[in-house]
């Protein structure tokens, strides 16, 4: 399968396309959309997932033995690798992590496909307008029972949620939420 | 990444990994139920199998049987027909 060149905002566009058609991100069907063959496997507790090139192609794996939430977001930080470092996979083929996070690049490029991920899985727009709809604000006190709603909405993990909510600007207290 | 798997499946979406999901739990807790019904089945059979011999190695339980047997064949007779005319059709 020929993968398409995408960069962060097509593939956030992709994204909410599939969002506005089906009621949430199907991570499998953006790779898919994109070009992007995904495998799954149980791979152990400790692997996660892998995107490779090789034979001209793009290719996702992913542990099966993890929840979904988990899943998803190993799926979304591999798209983030693919968008952001696609020369490099063209390059070596794999993305060398066997040091991770011993090297400052690895570690950047690591976290940049977290934040990419989260992007994917809990696009802005939609968040600001799930937290409108619950008549919430920036300064808002959020409930435990908001987030886990939301977590369940986006279909992450509640960490997840909490993250993304404090990137955008939310203010989701450490002493309540760590 | 130094992780290599030999076994991989190709999924187009989220709910083949749920149906999978689903079906290799399904699959999981059969293999035990038909282990489980298998092991009572050796051991059922194991024991109505030393039952049998352990009667017919005892020259007096034998004998009582064949004579209980022989004494109320017509009665046993008419009990299995009852039986078996009482098995429900299908």
């Amino acid at each position: 399968m020929e993968a398409l060149v995408v960069n962060k905002d097509e593939i956030l566009g992709l994204a909410e396309d599939l969002r506005e058609a089906t009621g949430y991100i199907d991570v499998i069907k953006l790779a898919n959309e994109v070009g992007i063959d995904v495998y799954a496997t149980s791979g152990g507790p400790e692997f996660n997932a892998e995107i490779s090139y090789e034979n001209n192609g793009f290719s996702i794996l992913v542990n099966e033995d993890h929840v979904e939430t988990r899943r998803r977001f190993s799926i979304a930080h591999e798209l983030g690798h693919y968008v952001l470092d696609r020369d490099l996979l063209l390059k070596h083929g794999t993305l060398d992590r066997s040091n991770v996070y011993q090297d400052t690049d690895e570690k950047k490029r690591e976290q940049q496909a977290d934040t990419l991920a989260a992007e994917i899985l809990m696009p802005a727009a939609a968040v600001k307008s799930f937290v409108a709809d619950k008549g919430l604000g920036k300064q808002s006190r959020f409930e435990s029972e908001t987030l886990a709603d939301m977590a369940d909405c986006f279909r992450v993990s509640r960490p997840m949620a909490i993250t993304r909510l404090r990137k955008l600007g939310f203010t989701i207290p450490y002493i309540e939420f760590a | 990444m130094e992780h290599k798997t030999p076994h991989k499946r190709r999924v187009t979406s989220e709910d083949d990994l749920k149906a999978w999901a689903a079906e290799d739990d399904y699959q999981r807790k059969k293999l035990v139920m038909d282990c489980l019904t298998w092991a009572a089945v050796v051991v059922i059979a194991g024991a109505a199998a030393l039952l049998v011999y352990e009667i017919w190695t005892n020259a007096m339980i034998r004998t009582t049987l064949v004579n209980t047997i022989v004494n109320n064949i017509v009665g046993i007779i008419i009990a299995v027909f009852a039986i078996l005319g009482l098995r429900p059709r299908s």
